[in-house]
């Protein structure tokens, strides 16, 4: 790529020709926040919010949420840092109290006395209570685990419940699940947080006119069954679901007299609509494509989010093994390019990327159409090509710089397995004919024959219809009663669809939500409902494909599950179902399905055992054998407003959706994937527009559209277009209680005011014309990452390497020898195991799974957003985000930083208490009791990854004593915690190779994939490779060997610099990238010293060294600090 | 004037500990009508140190809601430990058996007794038998029985002679000095150091 210019300013109002400057004044990523400070910075006031976690208080800790009140009881940072300035000698008159030294030694000695004689603690009483009736097979103190099915969303992953005597403790991704395939993303390791969430309701309510009152169950139903009873218009609104429980809803709308027609379902994922409609117009079917990416070797993304929120764990999977380079088969590698007008992690992962402007998406695809139809033709393509041809030309300024990329892309596209995935979460005008065009596109290059896009068998049945929103808002108001299961019209509709209205004049509303929400205020029935974990129930994901979910807990709360709920209430109605309770209504189904499939119905039962122990069933369909239709004449596409000004786009957030994961603290604390933004909304904004605009950091501007406005605070971002602003949905509930949710944030979808033209009637949540103002406010928004890093000449910490040297490289078989340094320290022992970790950096895409899994398994706690914003989070596992390269199309890396278990490492050799020591097994390993907290070992790690307990945090000891996990020490003040490889599961793994009167010989091996690290088991991608060293055959022992990988801030032992010489047992595997930035020019040197960063000092004398001889001592890596938090 | 008040209040404190325990010498530790007080909560220690079986005559020996006699069924019976306590094999607690495991003989079995018609009305009321802990060990040391029992170690090893305990005393000190006597003393030279490992049980 050629080098970028200095530009002149030319003064040009227009956003796109901003394009033109492509990194303007600037080569490197840079915005205000990273500049070193001139002045001590002054601590921008917290906006006022309030709100408790949890209740119990068992130590005095700072709120998670600060009031004004409470800030100013607790002392802030301003005042601390004033009280220090201000400390004067203490000379005033008190005397007689003073402290002499004379007193303080009597003090002591009599003080010694009394601890010596007391020193010890009471003995407290502890109970064990044993089962009335000992469930066979079960031992007290393991775990059971079962086998259910996710119902975060609609992707029905299987997912496997580790439960401690019917508690459950962990969620992992079940392994030979076709859908989450091992894998689980962040939404689901978090789930336990909404099983034990204190605002989960305990009684039904019933509402009488005014007063709400808590009724049992029965109640509920006889009161609504007796005001129902005779009314024939009733409906069900319910987030999108798959499976008996639809079958169900169903089938009481017909038990009680009302029209199947009632049912309305809709899906928090706008995409899913969109591509699911393309493929009923052209194909006939309403659905969606699975997915192979592996047969693929040109994968083109245009605005895709399927890394991000659009795809389950075995996608994800399936895509990085395809993107993920084998250099002995460089020919298998799938290259992926993506279009997008933000930066969204999968446009992270993307070999190129490209930005365009907002709002031509479909413009880009029209244009790639085009392309491709020059080279070979399609009677269907040009048909729907003629149709945009109009605009086309008008339209293709607003991505000019990737008209060339998209002529070699179309080259490519031809004479290779391609696919287009295209659609973000967010929706504008144009999404239905963006994905006409696509599946156009996929058609011309075959990649629904060539094994790419499977739609005659494994179609991905869709959550939700096409027009059941636009149904609903048409027909609703006629109903009689409307019983809302586990949906949340009142948040995540904008309120400008009318729900307020709607709820109104519907005659009933009653309300089925697992956790306490913004709906239940316009029910007047709150029937609580079971979480996932407690339900019976199936999802049928994709065609071939049934998931069976068993509760592996009884209810918690006393809650009832919707369907028996339904059951229930029709038979109050006098019209009952005719099964006892959902369960026996799930097995007659269930029966039905296996008997018409061929089976007997006295295998019946053992079939049904064997799937509820699998979790699902599956058996290969039919193909369709559909065939395409015409459809250019189904695309009209919209006319893109002038594009002067800013434009909002609202896609779902990664982690929290679409709100239904905004009352985890746990997901609230872990942050955004890219600006490691925790605890709150932030708007991303250009750095160059903000500039221009004299928008700074922290500030708090007032976004306002047509029909509203929300304030927010500012966060410049490389990788947006210079007309793009974004702000994350999920948060800004405006349910008042005490949740975790509460005065969190602030909601987009008060901007969103314009309803699609289209039948789904979904709402315009991308490219929203807004206008910013400063309010003169700040916002501390509380980043986990201090800056934006450039990693400039800091080759230590990411290593990058281009295709062409990765396989040169594997070619000549380079194996270094990453645990030999020239030093002091004797030679490394080794006992029976040696555990290690590799982490491919170019698998990882920052979904931050693995750091929930890690908090969940280690009950890590939750520290809230003040001290966050101190660098207080206590994340054991964390990801760094490196951005390099300019600020529009930015390299991006992430590296997931834990403890690094240094052979040599800097933190055990200076704690005084000998509290932190490293085992036989290559770990570093933390005793809590003898911590007393000196701090002194964080002080030494170099890679910051070691989190001190300032407080006892709160625990949630009203539902789920101490925390979620029995068998890890739960940590109290004053005590340092990192990392410890799940030490837990290694120890558990270790004695399941002991058999009674057998010796151990010392050379058994645990069997590879065995065990697994949380982080290890919750990743996807599989970027994770944990396992022991000392088995030849081990993922990790491999990938440790591999001629990519290297240790963090070890420098370039192949050369002769060993950077902080700590001899990790953790250790990376380089980024592959498409070319190298700046300093990293010549594979021969590791460290470079490439284009200055903007203001930085050129590191003088030590560019010289770089050039010398191997046996130099101490090159200046050793010296490149990374500033970490 | 203070200071004076100090020094004897710890005197007195100090006086009072050494008192209690040391002038009760004369009554035995396993007779309940001797040591009943000195085994609630706030009375007995954790010593610190490895001293409670040779310098302190007290062993905990806390009440329990069922008068259950191993000496009855573990020792004239010779029931064998693992027959209730089944999960030491498999994991990390042995586990307190379920009261259907009672059930098991008591349904017919001396029914006539006030503890089995005790023990009776629990398990039909559903009520499960809340048994006080007799080992414990603090919650930041994690043990595990499963490699103990893999590992050929006997029950009366730790928990001496519970067959003889008509209510059960904690006969052994379980400190981490006295734990680590056998793990210091059994690692396996070519296995070098891996029993004695903090990570073994602090994590």
């Amino acid at each position: 790529m050629s080098k970028e210019t200095l530009d002149n300013k030319t003064e040009s109002d227009s956003f796109d020709a901003s394009l033109d400057k492509l990194g303007s004044h600037q080569s490197v990523v840079e915005v205000d926040g990273d500049k070193p400070l001139e002045r001590p910075v002054e601590m921008p006031e917290f906006s006022k919010r309030a709100s408790k976690l949890y209740t119990d208080v068992v130590e005095p800790m700072p709120e998670l949420m600060q009031s004004a009140d409470a800030r100013d009881k607790a002392p802030a940072f301003e005042s601390v840092v004033e009280g220090a300035k201000s400390a004067q000698p203490n000379d005033s008159g008190h005397k007689a109290e003073s402290w002499t030294r004379r007193n303080l030694l009597k003090a002591f000695s009599t003080g010694g006395l009394m601890a010596a004689a007391s020193g010890c603690v009471f003995r407290p009483e502890e109970k064990a209570i044993s089962y009335v009736d000992h469930p066979m097979d079960s031992a007290i103190g393991n775990a059971d685990y079962f086998s259910s099915t996710c119902g975060e969303c609609s992707t029905g992953c299987g997912v496997e419940v580790k439960t401690f005597q019917g508690r459950p403790s962990k969620i992992e991704g079940s392994k030979d699940h076709p859908v989450s395939d091992g894998g689980s993303c962040s939404l689901g390791q978090s789930t336990l947080q909404t099983l034990y969430n204190p605002q989960r309701r305990r009684k039904a309510v019933i509402r009488r006119g005014r007063r709400i009152d808590p009724a049992t169950f029965i109640e509920a139903y006889e009161h609504l069954g007796a005001r129902l009873k005779g009314s024939k218009n009733i409906g069900i609104l319910a987030r999108g679901l798959t499976g008996s429980s639809l079958q169900l809803y169903k089938d009481f709308l017909v038990s009680v007299g009302s029209s199947v027609n009632n049912l309305f379902l809709y899906d928090a994922d706008s995409r899913g609509y969109a591509e699911a409609r393309a493929h009923q117009l052209t194909f006939g079917r309403y659905a969606t494509p699975s997915i192979n990416f592996k047969n693929a070797r040109q994968i083109v993304g245009i605005s895709a989010e399927f890394l991000d929120t659009g795809a389950s764990p075995a996608t994800v999977r399936n895509f990085s093994d395809a993107h993920r380079l084998d250099p002995q088969h460089p020919e298998t590698y799938a290259t992926f390019t993506q279009f997008e007008s933000r930066l969204s992690n999968t446009g992270a992962k993307a070999d190129k990327r490209k930005v365009i402007a907002p709002g031509s998406e479909l413009w880009v695809a029209a244009t790639l159409l085009e392309e491709i139809l020059k080279l070979r033709a399609s009677t269907q393509g040009s048909q729907v090509l003629a149709r945009l041809k109009g605009q086309l030309a008008q339209q293709k300024a607003g991505f000019k710089t990737s008209l060339p990329y998209l002529k070699k892309l179309a080259k490519k596209m031809i004479s290779s397995p391609s696919v287009v995935v295209a659609g973000s979460s967010a929706s504008d005008d144009n999404s239905e004919n963006l994905q006409l065009v696509i599946v156009a596109i996929n058609r011309v290059v075959q990649a629904y024959s060539n094994g790419v896009l499977d739609f005659q068998r494994k179609i991905k049945i869709p959550a939700a219809p096409y027009a059941d929103l636009r149904r609903l808002k048409q027909s609703g108001a006629n109903l009689d009663a409307l019983i809302v299961i586990d949906a949340n019209p009142a948040f995540d509709l904008p309120a400008s669809w009318g729900w307020k209205g709607l709820a109104k004049e519907i005659g009933t509303v009653v309300s089925m939500q697992v956790m306490a929400n913004e709906t239940d205020a316009y029910a007047d029935y709150q029937m609580p409902n079971t979480h996932y974990l407690e339900s019976w129930g199936d999802a049928n994901p994709v065609r071939g494909l049934w998931s069976f979910r068993q509760p592996a807990v009884k209810s918690i709360t006393g809650a009832r599950q919707a369907e028996d709920s339904l059951m229930w209430i029709a038979a109050a109605m006098g019209k009952p179902l005719g099964h006892k309770n959902f369960h026996k209504y799930l097995e007659a189904s269930w029966k039905n399905r296996y008997v018409s499939g061929g089976g007997s119905a006295a295998g019946f039962r053992k079939f049904l055992h064997g799937v509820q122990k699998k979790g699902f069933w599956e058996y290969a369909p039919k193909d369709l054998g559909l065939g395409a239709k015409p459809v250019a004449g189904e695309i009209i596409p919209a006319r893109s407003a002038a594009k002067e000004g800013l434009v909002l786009t609202a896609p779902l957030d990664g982690r929290l959706l679409d709100g239904r994961g905004s009352d985890r603290p746990v997901l609230q604390e872990v942050g955004d994937g890219l600006t490691t933004i925790a605890w709150d909304s932030w708007l991303a904004i250009n750095p160059d527009t903000a500039k221009k605009m004299g928008l700074k950091q922290y500030e708090e501007v007032e976004v306002s559209a047509v029909h509203g406005s929300v304030k927010v605070g500012v966060f410049p971002f490389p990788g947006l277009h210079p007309s793009q602003v974004i702000l994350n949905r999920g948060n800004g509930r405006t349910f008042k209680g005490e949740g975790t949710s509460n005065g969190v944030g602030s909601d987009p979808l008060e901007l969103v005011h314009n309803f699609l033209a289209s039948g789904s009637g979904l709402a315009q949540t991308a490219n929203i014309p807004v206008k910013l103002k400063k309010t003169g406010g700040y916002v501390r928004l509380a980043h986990q990452q201090k800056g934006l890093h450039s990693l400039g000449d800091k080759t230590d910490i990411i290593k990058k390497q281009t295709k062409a040297e990765m396989v040169a490289r594997s070619q000549k078989g380079i194996v270094t020898d990453l645990d030999t340094a020239p030093d002091l320290y004797p030679a490394l022992k080794v006992g029976r195991f040696r555990w290690g970790m590799t982490i491919d950096l170019s698998s990882c895409s920052g979904c931050s799974a693995c750091m929930v899994a890690c908090s969940v398994e280690n009950n890590v706690p939750q520290v809230g957003q003040r001290e966050v914003a101190m660098g207080r989070q206590m994340h054991w596992i964390r990801i760094d985000r490196y951005f390099e390269g300019e600020t529009l199309e930015p390299q991006v890396s992430f590296q997931p930083m834990l403890c690094q278990h240094c052979n040599h490492a800097p933190c055990e050799a200076v704690c005084p208490v000998y509290a932190t020591t490293h085992d036989d097994e290559g770990l570093n390993v933390q005793t809590y009791n003898r911590c007393v907290g000196t701090r002194y070992c964080a002080n030494g790690c170099p890679y910051k990854v070691r989190r001190f307990n300032w407080f006892t945090y709160k625990w949630n000891t009203k539902m789920n004593p101490r925390a979620t996990n029995p068998y890890v020490t739960v940590r109290q003040r004053g005590v340092m915690e990192k990392c410890t490889m799940c030490v837990q599961r290694i120890r558990d793994e270790k004695h399941s190779l002991l058999k009674r009167g057998k010796k151990l010989t010392g050379k058994e091996r645990l069997e590879d994939g065995k065990l697994q690290t949380a982080c290890q088991q919750a990743c996807s991608t599989g970027a994770i490779k944990f396992g022991d060293l000392l088995n030849e055959k081990s993922e990790a022992s491999i990938a440790r060997k591999d001629p990519r990988t290297y240790a963090a801030l070890n420098g370039d032992p192949e050369h002769g610099h060993y950077g902080i010489k700590t001899q990790p047992n953790v250790t990376y595997m380089a980024q592959l990238v498409d070319h190298k930035i700046g300093g990293h020019h010549g594979e021969e040197h590791g460290s470079g010293h490439g284009k200055d960063d903007h203001g930085e000092k050129p590191h003088g004398s030590s560019h010289g060294s770089s050039h010398k001889p191997a046996h130099e001592p101490a090159h200046d890596s050793s010296d490149s600090k990374g500033d970490h938090p | 004037m203070k200071y004076a008040v100090r020094w004897s209040l710890a005197l007195l404190y100090l006086s009072a500990i050494f008192l209690t325990c040391f002038a009760t010498t004369s009554c035995n530790p396993l007779d309940p009508k001797d040591h009943k007080w000195m085994n609630t909560k706030w009375f007995f220690f954790w010593s610190p140190g490895d001293s409670v079986d040779r310098y302190w005559p007290i062993a905990y020996q806390p009440e329990q809601p069922i008068p259950f006699s191993h000496k009855k069924h573990a020792g004239d019976m010779k029931m064998p430990c693992e027959y209730c306590h089944s999960a030491a094999r498999k994991g990390p607690s042995a586990g307190i058996p379920g009261t259907n495991t009672c059930m098991g003989c008591h349904k017919y079995t001396a029914t006539d007794k006030e503890a089995i018609k005790l023990l009776t009305s629990h398990y039909d009321n559903n009520k499960p038998v809340e048994w006080t802990k007799v080992h414990d060990l603090p919650d930041y040391a994690r043990f595990t029985h499963k490699p103990h029992v893999a590992a050929g170690v006997d029950c009366v090893n730790c928990h001496s002679e519970v067959a003889e305990m008509e209510e059960v005393y904690q006969g052994a000190p379980l400190q981490m000095g006295w734990c680590l006597r056998c793990h210091v003393h059994n690692q396996d030279p070519e296995n070098h150091g891996r029993l004695v490992k903090c990570a073994n049980c602090h994590f």
